[in-house]
This record gives structure tokens, sequence and C-alpha cells, in this order.
């Protein structure tokens, strides 16, 4: 299929090519501008045994970005344990795949857009849905639902105010997430958006995806793969033409942010979800009987990542065509086409003898679709543009061929400064300040923008603990939820690494689920200052050995580096997706109490002052020790709460997070829309503000029906879980008691007023 | 006796048809998808038009779905006591093809919204086949995502009330008279901006959806014999 787009003329293309070779000079000049370090160009030079050609350059620079290569983190994050009996596929396919019982596998991932985010909300985040969507597309999955985790500035640093309420940048960022999936059609379940003044000038947008394929049960596999194969194949290119959106994007996000960061915009890629849906619906229906061997997702490098990687996956060379790469601007140069990061296309490997039957399928569904090269003989990828050739190198060494960089770390890292000395909050009071916080309070204003509904699989959607979903027909579902606290981890890394966890498995326990996997967005700073280098190695230690103690794999994920701006780095923010199993969703807890219920409280109660949302309230700072992460405790807990939900015991859950006890307490008064009485022991010499306030973990709230707590409280001693009856559901105050004293006592409609007043809204 | 057929129209940049093609499933019917630059089939007792952005709906919504040939056929359909569903894109197409009075304008206040809204039935429902079997005054628990559901009738708030077989109890994006679902003269086209194919599994938030897939059903079961 020929493009109507005027391609570069034969004159211009022998010009270029005439200037592809350069002198030393020049060669290890260009190098350097393109960020290739010295000892990469170096390696490069040794390797090919020749000088590389102008474009061969770039396609290392963004190949061996740190976008792609994830070169600085790669060493470490081999250490993470990611095999497991229901993994299908594992880190390095597109998305991790993981089997779910019944005939059914989740594909799943995060990712992170924090870089175009920045400099271009809407379209930043907008791309960052596409991309993600695209990822679980390429394994063979629908995708059915979606979560995001967003790092803001504080309101006033966004420009977010009670009054107008809304900054641009969460606005934006919103507004794109709500445009690229309310239209492609994918649900919007849940995830978390959190504030802190130290993202002002790096917000964080993560993304996770993720879709259903069949699998096992006598089903045809449908799980697909990246891997070229069979000389002679075709390589087929589907989707939108290629424009000059997004060139070397990848290496754009492997920069800081700068001051002069809007002159980045042109590496910005543009989304369009109706592209989108086309050739998604295409792609699913796109099986091996009309000829379909191998899919890759065109993301970061775009066309050359593609062809690249999958010949390197299925060792053997590729040729591409550029005249045949469909295009949308005039006279792109051959190194624009190959390093264009264009939304909305695939590279497919197709079956030779079923070239004509593939385009007619696309073409049917209104989607462009060209044969741009074949599966040669040999392991290196030739680029040519008809005759002249641009590119011609070993696949694998442009694949993974980098260099591994072990920046050096600091041997420590400052410890975080304790809390001074503070006159006891009122508990009351505090608990109104903090549901009036933007990342405490009430996010429906923004959820309600996000289609949850769509695909009549969301059992539990947002402003729940986890998201719910069914299997189709089936009783059995799927949970997910994002966790991972900046402040935690700028305390300590691992320690906050290990409470992403926690977090992650207590969450999944409220809504009945078993964790059976995880995938990670790590989002750092610069790993060339050795400080951050030594957050990013603690971090991902702390996920490692939190990982093994749990016997949970990591499936994929996403590292983002280079998260800084003038205003600093950001804090180490790991985010965790966490997959959970749910044998009934009929038995599923809600995050809201009913009256007459019993509340149980799950867990030991602390008064330790440790890092807490509300001391950082009230004493107007950032410090406090990461609190202590249990994970055997946390296991056993978890473990303790699913199986009680699958007797059917459990009818409300809420762990304690952020604003502990009481904040978690009155947010389940909230949802229900009745209020509590509790009657806590506080050990001894406890302070009530700690004990009812700080964020400490392994804990949770359990409302269930009267005549099942003996059974619950016989049960939790039997499993070694602290479990105490509390206090019942039911009136129109939360009233939370000591032993002696009373330590809080709000009218639920106040909480409302608070909870209402977050001043999050669009 | 032969299951009654039902068609979901497929348009690119549909959403909703799979979950309508459930719907249509759950009520009975035997449904398929069919796609919409193609003739109506004969066959069809009932045709769905789901939910979704046709052609992106980057122009006024469904202007550019209305064209669809599969439309063209609707009128004849409908002659011949066939009947037709459209839910919110599906709606905002069958008010472009003109086979429904007014406008869908953006939501005032203006953005998407997604909640769980309540419609309620009223008198003007007695006259279509789709909600027959509801009570006038009943209440309905149907998911609502659109950013252009406004209903805008020319003649004003009153004929829109008029026209109104279900309205919302909280009116959610300005529709006049509250207006959440309208029909034809003949009451066998129904015009839906909630989503009735969402609510359909009580395990999901809501069943009562259900009940309108089957008003149809029994209707022209009915009919048939």
């Amino acid at each position: 299929m020929s493009s109507p787009i005027a391609q570069l003329s034969e004159t211009a293309v022998a010009q270029q090519a005439a200037q592809e070779r350069l002198g030393d000079e020049a060669c290890a000049a260009l190098a350097a501008q393109l960020n290739l370090l010295p000892q990469e160009f170096d390696h490069i030079v040794q390797s090919l045994g020749r000088l590389p050609r102008r474009t061969e350059l770039a396609v290392f620079a963004g190949m061996y970005s740190e976008h792609c290569s994830y070169k600085s983190t790669r060493h470490l994050l081999a250490t993470l344990p990611k095999t497991g009996p229901r993994v299908l596929a594992g880190p390095g396919a597109h998305a991790g795949v993981v089997d779910v019982g019944e005939g059914y596998a989740v594909a799943f991932k995060i990712e992170s857009h924090n870089h175009p985010s920045a400099v271009e909300p809407y379209q930043g985040a907008a791309t960052g849905v596409g991309g993600i969507l695209r990822d679980i597309i390429a394994q063979g999955a629908r995708p059915c639902a979606l979560l995001d985790a967003l790092c803001f500035g504080t309101p006033q640093a966004v420009g977010l105010a009670l009054a107008p309420r809304h900054g641009p940048q969460v606005k934006g960022v919103v507004q794109g997430i709500a445009g690229y999936g309310n239209a492609i059609g994918v649900a919007n379940v849940g995830g978390k958006t959190s504030f802190d003044r130290r993202y002002a000038g790096n917000p964080l947008v993560n993304a996770l995806a993720a879709g259903l394929l069949r699998h096992g049960h006598g089903h045809p596999e449908t799980l697909r793969h990246a891997r070229a194969a069979g000389l002679g194949n075709k390589v087929l290119y589907v989707g939108a033409a290629t424009g000059r959106d997004g060139i070397l994007g990848a290496a754009f996000a492997s920069e800081e942010l700068g001051d002069n960061t809007q002159a980045s915009r042109p590496h910005v890629q543009v989304g369009d979800p109706f592209a989108g849906k086309k050739l998604m619906e295409a792609c699913l229906s796109f099986t091996p009987e009309l000829g379909m061997l191998a899919c890759q997702d065109m993301g970061a490098c775009g066309i050359t990542c593609a062809s690249v990687e999958m010949a390197a996956a299925g060792s053997v060379g590729m040729r591409i065509d550029l005249q045949a790469v469909p295009l949308r601007e005039a006279n792109m140069a051959p190194q624009e086409i190959l390093l264009s990061e264009s939304q909305e296309r695939f590279l497919f490997v197709i079956d030779a003898g079923c070239v004509s039957q593939a385009l007619h399928h696309f073409h049917s569904y209104g989607v462009l679709a060209s044969i741009c090269g074949e599966v040669v003989a040999g392991d290196r990828v030739c680029v040519q543009h008809g005759n002249a050739v641009f590119v011609d190198l070993p696949a694998k060494l442009v694949a993974d061929g980098f260099l591994p960089l072990h920046w050096p770390q600091a041997d420590s890292l400052p410890t975080a400064l304790p809390y001074p000395p503070f006159a006891q909050a009122d508990v009351g009071q505090t608990l109104l300040q903090l549901l009036r916080m933007p990342g405490l309070g009430d996010l429906q204003p923004l959820t309600q923008r996000y289609d949850q509904s769509i695909g009549c699989r969301t059992v539990r959607g947002p402003s729940q603990c986890a998201a719910v979903l069914r299997l189709p027909g089936l009783q059995r579902g799927f949970a997910l939820c994002i966790s991972g606290r900046g402040a935690v981890c700028a305390a300590d890394p691992f320690l906050g690494a290990q409470a992403a966890l926690a977090d992650g498995l207590r969450d999944l326990a409220c809504v009945g689920a078993e964790l059976v996997a995880i995938t990670d967005g790590l989002n750092m700073a610069s790993p060339q200052r050795p400080a951050e280098m030594r957050r990013i190695a603690e971090v991902i230690r702390g996920l490692k050995e939190g990982l093994e103690t749990l016997g949970v794999p990591v499936t994929g994920g996403n590292v983002s580096l280079y998260n800084e701006s003038p205003q600093g780095p950001i804090p180490p923010t790991p985010q965790v997706g966490s997959l959970g199993l749910v044998t009934d969703v009929a038995q599923v807890p809600t995050a809201a109490l009913q009256p007459g219920q019993s509340l149980l409280l799950l867990g030991k109660v602390c008064s330790d002052p440790v890092l807490s949302t509300f001391a950082n309230l009230v004493l107007q700072v950032d410090c406090g020790a990461a609190p202590h992460v249990d994970l055997v405790a946390e296991q056993r807990l978890a473990n303790f709460l699913v199986g009680q939900v699958r007797l059917g015991r459990v009818a409300a859950a809420r762990g304690i997070g952020r604003g502990g006890l009481a904040t978690a307490l009155a947010k389940l008064c909230l949802q229900g829309g009745c209020g509590a009485q509790v009657t806590l022991p506080l050990p001894e010499g406890a302070r009530a503000d700690w004990a009812a306030l700080g964020d400490y973990a392994a804990l949770i709230w359990v409302g269930c029906a009267p005549e099942f707590v003996p059974a619950l409280l016989t049960a939790a001693a039997q499993a070694g879980v602290p479990a105490l009856q509390a206090g019942t559901a039911g009136g129109s105050r939360l009233q939370i008691d000591g032993v002696a004293d009373a330590i809080l006592a709000v009218e639920l409609e106040a909480l409302q007023t608070a909870y209402a007043q977050a001043g999050v809204g669009l | 006796m032969k299951r009654l057929q039902a068609v979901v129209l497929s348009f690119p940049g549909s959403n909703g048809d799979r979950d309508l093609l459930e719907a249509f499933a759950a009520a009975g019917f035997a449904p398929r998808l069919h796609r919409a630059h193609e003739p109506l089939p004969p066959e069809a007792a009932v045709v769905g038009l789901p939910g979704g952005f046709s052609y992106g709906d980057y122009w006024r919504a469904g202007m550019l779905a209305s064209q669809a040939a599969a439309v063209a056929g609707l009128k004849a359909h409908v002659a011949k006591g066939g009947l037709v569903l459209g839910i919110c894109n599906g709606l905002q197409i069958l008010v472009e093809a003109d086979l429904l009075p007014g406008a869908l304008r953006t939501n005032a206040p203006p953005g998407f919204v997604h909640a769980m809204a309540v419609v309620e039935v009223t008198p003007a429902a007695q006259a279509s086949p789709w909600l027959r079997g509801l009570a006038v005054g009943q209440r309905l628990r149907l998911p609502i995502a659109h950013g252009e559901g406004n209903y805008f009738h020319p003649q004003g708030a009153k004929r829109a009330q008029a026209l109104a077989a279900l309205t919302y109890v909280h009116n959610p994006n300005g529709s006049q008279a509250s207006l959440a679902a309208l029909c034809d003269p003949t009451g066998q086209i129904l015009g839906i901006m909630p989503h009735p194919e969402r609510a359909i599994d009580s395990l999901l938030g809501s069943a009562d959806g259900l009940q309108i897939f089957a008003g149809a059903y029994q209707a022209l079961a009915g009919a048939q014999r």
C-alpha cells in the first residue's frame, strides 16, 4: 500500500546516505551530543569493528537510553523473584501474564509517563494509557481494567486551590486518562492520587492496565510472543501513519526535567483513542489462522525497537524498507521514521503465505497495514530506504548489548529526623483536618470522570480498598490495587518498598483476594548521584527481600529515572500493582459499614511516634522514622482475613493506612452513611493521638454480622492474629473511647463536610 | 419456536457492543454483532445501537455514524414492527439520524460523568414495548457514563417532558425535564442515555436494566404467538 504523503526524493535519500559516514571526531562528537557515554561509544565501535553510521548512532542513543535499556538498574532488577506456578509470562514480555484459573489468565503491567505528563499533561497522560493498553494487547489479552497512580505537588504548588478548585496539571492529567480510557472503552477501576510538595516540579503519572485471555481448559492458546522466526516471513506494519511526534522520546524520558522543558514538547506524542480502538479490535482478532506469528507494540524508539527486539528474541535477521512505512508527514528523513514514537502502531511478523489475507483483515477495520520487511538469515537488522542502507547492525548488540552501568552508591543514607516533642493533638479536630487533605479526602470528583463500569466486569471500583473484576460468566474474579508511598521511602527506601508490598497485600485481603503477583513501577531520581543510586538499590532490595518472604513474583514493570526538576528530586516512589485471586465475587466485602454490624480490629494497636500524616500536618514538617514492616505478620493477617471472607463471615473491611485507625474507620462510616462506636484499650502510657491517628501497618477494621463475632475471634486466636471486638456500627456519630477517657466523638455530618472539602475537583 | 434475533450494530469506535450483546442474550434473544457499514440484515427482530465513541466522536457525537448503511435501514425495520434500542452514543446516533427528536448537548456542568443514576418510569413509557412491563413511578438504578447527555428539544422543556419515558431523579447533565430516555411515536424506538446493558447483574451493582430487555422480548414473543 503506497502512502499518499510525499516520500523523500531519491536524490535527497542519496544525499543523506552519503552523509551517513562520519569521520572519527565527528562521529564521537555526535555520539556525545546524543548523550551516549564515551565508554558506550567505544563499546559500539569495538563491537562493530567500524564507526557507526549517523543513523546507527541515533538508534544506539535511543536503544541504549535508560528508558529502553534499564542500564542503571538491570543488574538490581535481576535479583527480583520472577517465577511461580501461575506465571505464564514474566519480565521481558510486554506484560506479565498470570493464570487465574478456570481457563483464564490476566495480563497486567504498570508503566510511567512522568516526563511527558509534566510537559503536556493531557497528551502525556493519554498516551501513557494508550501505551500500556498496547502492551496488554500485544500479549493477546483484551484489556478490561485501568488503574492509575498519580502524584502531584501540594494543591498550592500546582495551582489547585479551593476556588477555582483545580490546577491545570491535575485537570490535564485526569482528563487525558479519561479521554483515552473512556473512548477506547476500558473501565477505570481504581488507583490512588497523592499530593506532596516534593512532586511539584515532576509529577508522577503511572498507569496500570489489565486484560483477560483464555488459557488452558482446552481453549486455543491466545498468549502471544514477540519472537521473529521463519526465513522469508514478512514484517507487517500496522496502525497509524508515522509522523514526527515523539522522536527520541525515550532519550527525553532519560533526562532530568529542566527549566526549558517546554522546548521538549515535540518529544511528546499525541494520542488518538479512536485509532487505538480500531487498532485494538483489528489486532485482537488477527489470529494465527490469519497468519499472525509474533507481535510487538511500537512504543519507545518506535519501529527501531520493535524490529531489533523481535529479531534479537528470535535470533534471526530482519530487513526493513522505510519506503514501505506509511507516513503522515512529507519528506521524513530515515532517522525520523526509525525513531518516531507516533502512537497506535504495532509490528507483526506474519506467515509469508498469508500476506493478502492479513492486509485485507486490517484494511477491513479501517487500519493501515503495509509489508515493510522480512525475516532474513543471519543476526543483523538492515534498514534501507530503497537501495540506500542506513542501518546494518547485529540485532542483539542493539537490543541487549548496552553496558550495564554500576553508578557509585553512597555508603549510607541520612536517617530521618525524629519528631520534636509536641503537645497531644485534639484527635477529633485533627481527624477532620486529615479528611480535608486532598490526598485523603474524597476523590470522587476526579474518579467520576472515568467510565468505571464499561465491559461489565467491575464488582468493586474506585473508592474501594482494591478493584475487583469478575471473569466472564463466572463467580471467580481477580483484584487489583496500587500501593507505594514516597514519603515513607524518603525516610527509608528499604522499609518504604516493603510497606508498599504490605499495603497491597492488606488492601487485597480487604476484598477477599489472595496476592499472587505484582508489577512494579519504580519512579526514582538521578542514578548518577550516589545518594539517589543508593535509594534505588535499597528500594529494589526491599522489594526483593519482601517478595521472597511472601513467596510472590514480580511479573513486569517499569523503571523511570531522572525524576528531578529545578525544585529537586522526587522521593523514591515505587508504585506496586498487586494482583489477587478472588474465588467468589459474591463474597467480596465492601468498604462501607451497615448499622448493626459488629466492628473488629485485627492487628495490634500501636502508639510509637513513627512517620505519620497527622504528625506532619500538626507540626507542618516532613520528618519521622519509617514504621517497621513485618511481612510475616502481614501475611498471617491477610491470609486469615481472606480465609474468613471465603467462609462468608466478613461484610466490610478496610486496612489502616495514612491517618491511622480513626481515619480508616471514618471512611468506613462515610461510605456506609452510618456512625460507629468503638473502644480501644490503649497500651500503658500511650498517647491517644498517636494510637488513633498514627500511620501503623498490619491493622484492619472488619465489620461483620454480630453472630459471626465468636467464630471470628476463635479463628483469629488459632491463626495467631490479634483481634479485638471493638464496638458496633450505627447511629449518626463516630465515637472512639479509650478504656477510661473519650478519644474522639465527631458527628457523621461533620465528617461528610470535611471529606467533601478536600478540594480536589475538575 | 425460532429464537428472536437481536442485532447489535458495531460502528468503528463503538465500545458498548459486547455488553449489549450479553444483555440481549440474558433476556433470551439470539444476538449477534453486525458491522454498521453493511445493510441491516432482514431477519432481525431487534436492533441495538451501543454506546461508545463512534468515529471517535471528534465531530458532533453520532453525526458520522448516523450516515451508516445499517442506520438507513432502521425506518423500514420499524415499519414492519421491529424494535430499536439506542443507548448513550446509540441515542445520539438515533437523534442525528432524525429517528428521534431533539439533540444531546454537552453536559451542564460540563465534563464526562460516571455514576449510578436513579431513573423513574413516566406515564409516557406505557406506549413502548420496551418499558410497558414497568410500573409508572417505578425507579431503576442504571449506570450513566457520558459527556454529552444533556437533552434539548427545540420546542422547549414542556415538549421534552411529554416525550420523556424515563426521567432522572437527580438530573446529572442538565437535560430538559430531566429526560433520561425517550421513544418515537410508535414506541418501538427507545433512546436511552443511561446504560441498562450494564445493569443486568446485582453483583455488579444493579440488575434493573434487565427488565427493559426482558420487556422487549416478552412483547415480541407475545406478538409471535
